[in-house]
């Protein structure tokens, strides 16, 4: 048999390959995750990369590299050309407009290289070192070129591509924008720009691609959207699908960057196949931070228009999206979910987004939890605040009189993002926001009175809100299978990135079963069990599979109602079904389980009868839901230091399945808008070459800059599934940035001016000198 | 006259057995324990000192095996997060999970192996310690909340006195 | 990011070493922590062709005060064993207080004190520690030993005056002056990260007035420096008419610093300023009470 799990180093094959199992497995060092795995004779892969920013690649010469010690093999773009005929480009997986088509990715340079990380050869060899060791000895030759350093200047810039440096234009609009704004009597402008930065989960990328003997090709390691990623690399490899088996193994993370299609994806099964042994690889934390995806990274021009008294009238940005060196799988998907964030949760009469896509010489972005929606929502909510600056009202007032309320629900502004159509249909958007501000205001005193004597400190809060969405389509598939002890399992599309997916899922079918939810096992995705799926991203997965396994296991009553009727010779019609078992209703003595129909019905049938159903869930909605968050913050005023005390995170996510799951998500996501919004940042000299390329300076939050968290969640239940679930895995994220804005120029006492992420101790610094220059001038 | 050799050949104690192991001296203890002992529970988020994934107890103390070189270990005791029978490791984990303190899993031997390595240097603090404590390593899932929980139930003030929470049910969360 | 091969030794004796060191040259590393050189190592950055492993030396990891109250801090104490002695005195509060700020507890249990000064990160605090507390660095080599005071020691961002063929063991420091009061302080991005700038102070007077002060920052461009302009402000001042603002605001001058990720140079120079405002706040407190107890 082709690699049965038992030749696989640790752990025992059930664990890994089937559920995911308890949390005390990984606490006692029992995970399994792709660089865990140990076939027997796989060989370690690695690498090169480009090390300038935009070039020719003149030669890339690896025959020093081919005779060094513990090498099977390397290889550059000609060789893959000599083997399939050309070099295969990485086709978008969603959102494929022809316009990005020549802006695709080969999966190894040819001509030029275009970012510093780019892949321009690989190299097998017996180990890690020794391929490291080999690397060192590849001459490539590349001449510089000069490089688009940063997004507004790609159009002056030296064309990356033919077409030049500006891939597409969406828009999206609706309303008179300009009539709203010629008649507006109060316009507020401003540049806002949100730095760089990405999901950078602990663990690196890593695979492990197997040949064999059969010919086949088994895949570990792959995440997010295994289904797509199997069909990309048939199509590429010019496979049949049949012939490409990929299982999921434990994941630390993903954060929308990983489990995308990327170069290394294509290169390590194509070396698996040329050197006829399996090949791992193990990205190191360097790689990671020069070539998986980066996110954010857009420079918005907007305006607001607004009454006098307080009314929002219009909003319009023209901005530009950094998409880095090339379009990734994702194509332009983050423009569109920017332009569809902009108006937000508020009653604007108009709207106007025009997007400047474009390509530097940086790292490819993609998507990163939350995608478009940290960026609008800092944008918006920082105007706002500008816009009451104006007015003289307090900025919170502003929101409140301009939130979509229940009474103009179904809202429906016009617009579409993620190619459906913009609706907000419950929720009481107002009073979860009053509820999230009253609790901040209540924490910001408590906090205020603790600190009180910290001369330096001073506490203040800031609060501002957003929408969600979640629950993407198109469809999921979801197989529930119940075996003879009674146990159940459950594959679906969906991966388990650790975001908790499993035990949620095994909560739903429990709670259709009707059975203890310890009896289900969530497995993880491996295509020969599951062969089609859509996928874990967009906070889709708990709609989508959810409602899947939900409609799979109530396919799967009717199925062993009508087996066990079959098997136990009684009218299905006469069955009740309850608590995990069917009882006959004129002898309800008779009792017949789950488990036992199913081992009646392998045992009788000639072959090997599962009692199994399969689902697949199909929706053409998109579920909003509100959020606001409010921060509690303590700013340094002789360091411009900041500390986030507390976070009040809002979110509307309808009914919830797991509490402990959803407050993790929330908790999670907040964290790491903390670090967007005051540490993390991937910057580039002027010449264009990456600075942050380590944990030294790409920094994260740790213990000391989590905050203590109150998380408020409101129930409207959204009518378009049938679970009544939204999906909360990047509700965590949207508006920590702004509130946190709002809050430290409360305590400098500063107007809005905090309108760059991330906000550092420098920039506050600045803002607290200016402020005081500011008082001095003004007690002359 | 000492002489500096390419490859070693090293003695030293993992979870309580004896190992002697030929290699390179450039080979790295987190390498060692992973791939020449098969001890994978020690994890790789950086290579390079700041996240913390790769703790063990050398002696007790907890140290970056990605930052200790195979050789260095010589002699000395080191202990996974794997070591089964040590109380101090099954309180750290029984205390993560308990208290929910992780979610992909990653990050997590690396903060058993520190709390395991808190406990037995009798560390005690309050809560900016704790934090303080905690900010060596690094998490991306969690936002830290279970990890401070597990860390005030087995560091608190007073908390080293507390019954083994071995002996209780720790959520099961299949 | 795994390192290139090297060649190891573990030498049983600081003779040993230096003859090691002697033999190797430049082609030689010394291995104490290994908190700074091993991350460099594995990013292939530093690719020695030999590692003396010093950890073997016990001698050098003794930290005493001598009978006349100076002390002799082995080069390889590490900065885990400097945060837990005891304070007793002006010199061992101040590497008590300084130890605590290095890094995550990891790093401070094998991190050392030599391995800092001899690695002389621009932003680390045992340079102008010892700076400020007038240290000697003690040398020695297969051609004897030298001893070179702290402030002829550094010599710029990762340099410093020692030769290839050196050893660094240990560090002296002076008895402390009667009515000597030190003081350390940090700005840093996070707790543990490396200082955006920091000062240590060492201030001493006598009858409630300042008769000598030193000041040191660190996380400057170059190495540490002395703030000639906040000891001048200092000299001569009543203790109770200690200004610790002013005397940041004197240290500016002495500050230079360049435009980098972490922080703008107006910025750096400006929380030199707060540090050293700190650290002459923190000693001027010491001095203040010691004043008040010897009336």
């Amino acid at each position: 048999m082709n690699h049965e799990p038992e030749r696989l180093g640790v752990p025992p094959v059930d664990d890994v390959h089937a559920s995911v199992g308890p949390p005390a497995r990984y606490a006692a060092g029992r995970g399994c995750f792709a660089a865990d795995i140990a076939v027997p004779g796989t060989a370690a892969l690695a690498v090169v990369r480009a090390e300038v920013p935009h070039g020719i690649l003149r030669s890339v010469d690896l025959d020093e590299v081919r005779g060094a010690p513990g090498v099977l093999g390397a290889f550059c773009a000609a060789d893959i050309e000599a083997d399939l005929g050309s070099v295969p480009v990485i086709s978008p997986r969603i959102s494929p407009s022809p316009v990005i088509l020549p802006y695709l990715q080969p999966v190894l340079a040819t001509e030029r290289v275009r970012y510093v990380g780019e892949p321009v050869a690989i190299i097998v060899a017996a180990d890690r070192y020794l391929a490291e060791d080999a690397a060192a000895l590849a001459g490539v030759e590349i001449e510089a070129l000069d490089a688009v350093v940063d997004s507004p200047d790609a159009g002056d810039g030296p064309a990356l591509f033919r077409p030049g440096n500006e891939i597409a234009q969406p828009e999206m609009a609706y309303g008179d924008i300009d009539a709203v704004f010629a008649a507006a009597e109060i316009v507020e402008s401003a540049t806002i720009r949100i730095g760089r930065h990405s999901g950078v989960p602990m663990e690196t990328r890593g695979l492990v691609a197997c040949p064999e003997p059969d010919g086949s090709l088994t895949v570990y390691g792959a995440a997010k959207v295994v289904h797509a990623n199997r069909r990309a690399l048939a199509g590429m490899l010019g496979l049949p699908l049949e012939r490409i088996r990929m299982r999921e193994v434990d994941v630390g993370g993903g954060f929308g960057i990983r489990g995308e299609f990327y170069p290394e994806d294509f290169l390590i099964a194509w070396a698996a196949r040329v050197l006829a042994c399996p090949v791992g690889w193990v990205e190191d934390r360097r790689e990671h931070l020069l070539a998986a995806n980066h996110s954010r990274d857009q420079v918005h021009q907007v305006s607001v228009a607004a009454s006098a008294d307080g009314e929002l009238l219009g909003i319009r940005s023209e901005f530009f999206v950094d998409s880095g060196a090339y379009v990734r799988t994702v194509g332009l998907r983050v423009t569109d979910l920017t332009l569809g964030e902009i108006p937000g949760p508020y009653r604007f009469r108009a709207y106007q987004g025009r997007a400047h896509c474009v390509v530097t010489n940086r790292t490819p972005t993609g998507t990163y939890r939350s995608p478009g929606r940290f960026e609008a929502s800092f944008v918006r909510e920082r105007m706002i605040d500008k816009i009451a600056a104006r007015i003289g009202i307090s900025p919170q007032e502003l929101r409140r009189r301009n939130l979509v309320r229940p009474s103009d629900m179904p809202y429906r502004p016009g617009i579409q993002s993620a190619g459906k159509d913009l609706t907000f249909a419950e929720g009481d958007y107002p009073e979860l926001f009053e509820t999230v501000l009253a609790r901040t205001e209540e924490a910001a005193r408590a906090e205020a009175a603790r600190l009180a004597g910290s001369g330096h400190l001073r506490v203040t809060h800031g609060a501002a809100c957003f929408v969600e969405k979640s629950g993407l389509g198109p469809f999921e598939d979801a197989i529930v299978e119940i075996r003879a002890d009674g146990s159940v399992d459950v594959w679906s599309g969906s991966s388990f990135l650790g975001q908790g997916l499993n035990v949620a899922l095994a909560r739903v079918a429990a709670e259709i079963l009707e059975i203890p939810a310890e009896s289900v096992r969530a497995m993880r995705v491996d295509t020969d069990k599951i062969s089609s799926g859509t996928g874990t991203y967009a906070s889709r997965s708990m709609v989508m599979a959810g409602n899947a396994v939900r409609s799979a296991c109530e396919l799967l009553v009717e199925k062993a109602r009508t087996a066990a009727g079959g098997l136990f010779e009684i009218d299905p019609a006469v069955l009740d079904f309850g608590a995990g078992q069917f009882v006959a209703r004129s002898a309800p003595t008779v009792k017949i389980g789950l488990g036992e129909v199913a081992g009646a019905l392998a045992q009788a049938g000639p072959g090997d009868e599962r009692l199994a159903a399969s689902y697949r869930y199909e929706k053409e909605s998109v579920t909003y839901g509100f959020g606001c968050h409010g921060a509690v913050v303590a700013t340094d005023l002789r360091t411009g230091a900041v500390r986030v005390l507390r976070l009040v995170l809002g979110y509307d996510c309808g009914r919830v399945m797991d509490a402990d799951i959803v407050v993790g998500q929330l908790e999670g996501a907040a964290v790491q808008a903390l670090g967007g919004t005051l540490l993390e940042r991937f910057c580039y000299d002027e010449s264009g070459n990456p600075v942050a390329t380590t944990f030294m300076d790409y920094m994260l939050p740790t213990a000391n800059e989590a905050p203590s968290f109150e998380i408020v969640l409101a129930a409207s239940t959204p009518r378009d599934n049938p679970l009544g679930v939204r999906g909360a895995g990047e509700a965590g994220i949207p508006a920590v940035a702004a509130a946190v804005a709002t809050a430290i120029e409360a305590a400098v006492g500063s107007p809005p001016v905090l309108l760059e992420t991330p906000i550092t101790p420098s920039r506050v610094f600045e803002i607290i000198c200016a402020a005081r220059t500011q008082d001095g001038a003004g007690s002359g | 006259m000492t002489k500096a050799l390419e490859r070693v050949t090293v003695t030293f104690r993992v979870n309580g057995t004896q190992q002697t192991i030929e290699l390179e001296a450039r080979r790295t203890l987190a390498d060692v324990l992973r791939d020449q002992l098969r001890l994978t529970g020690t994890h790789l988020g950086c290579e390079h000192g700041v996240c913390g994934a790769c703790t063990v107890l050398v002696d007790g103390v907890p140290v970056r095996s990605c930052l200790t070189f195979a050789v260095q270990a010589a002699g000395h005791d080191v202990v996974t997060v794997e070591a089964d029978d040590d109380p101090s490791v099954r309180r750290a984990r029984d205390a993560v999970v308990a208290e929910r303190g992780l979610q992909c899993g990653f990050c997590t031997p690396g903060f058993v192996m520190l709390l395991a390595g808190l406990q037995r240097m009798g560390f005690e603090g309050d809560e900016g310690d704790l934090a303080t404590a905690l900010a060596s390593n690094l998490c991306r899932c969690t936002g830290y909340q279970g990890l401070m929980r597990a860390a005030r139930r087995l560091l608190a003030p007073g908390a080293a006195g507390v019954a083994d929470p071995a002996g209780q049910e720790p959520r099961d969360e299949s | 990011m795994k390192p290139a091969p090297f060649r190891y030794a573990s030498p049983g004796s600081v003779n040993e070493a230096v003859e090691l060191l002697s033999e190797h040259g430049d082609e030689a590393k010394v291995l104490a922590g290994g908190q700074s050189l091993v991350p460099m190592m594995s990013m292939r950055l530093a690719q020695p062709e030999v590692i003396v492993d010093i950890n073997g030396l016990g001698s050098l990891a003794s930290l005493d005060q001598r009978a006349d109250g100076s002390w002799l801090v082995g080069a390889l104490v590490r900065h885990a064993a400097l945060e837990r002695i005891a304070p007793d005195g002006p010199v061992a509060a101040l590497l008590r207080r300084t130890a605590g700020e290095i890094g995550h507890l990891p790093i401070r249990l094998r991190g050392s004190i030599g391995g800092s000064l001899v690695h002389a990160d621009p932003a680390a605090e045992w340079p102008a520690v010892v700076m400020a507390l007038e240290g000697t660095l003690v040398l020695q080599s297969a051609r004897g030993t030298r001893r070179v005071p702290a402030a002829e020691f550094a010599d710029g961002p990762y340099m410093t005056a020692i030769a290839d063929d050196e050893l660094l063991t240990g560090i002296e420091l002076p008895p402390p002056r009667p009515g000597l009061a030190t003081a350390f302080a940090e700005v840093s991005r996070r707790p543990g990260d490396f200082a955006t700038a920091l000062s240590a102070a060492a201030l001493t007077a006598q009858d409630g007035v300042v008769t000598s002060a030193r000041i040191v920052v660190g996380g400057m461009a170059g190495g540490p420096v002395r703030c000639p302009g906040a000891e001048d402000l200092l000299t001569g001042t009543g203790v109770d008419a200690i200004a610790p603002a002013a005397a940041g605001e004197a240290a500016r001058e002495s500050c230079r610093a360049y435009d980098d990720f972490h922080a703008s140079a107006a910025y750096r120079v400006s929380m030199a300023s707060v540090a050293v405002a700190d650290a002459v706040a923190a000693a001027a407190s010491t001095l203040r009470q010691a004043n008040g107890a010897g009336r």
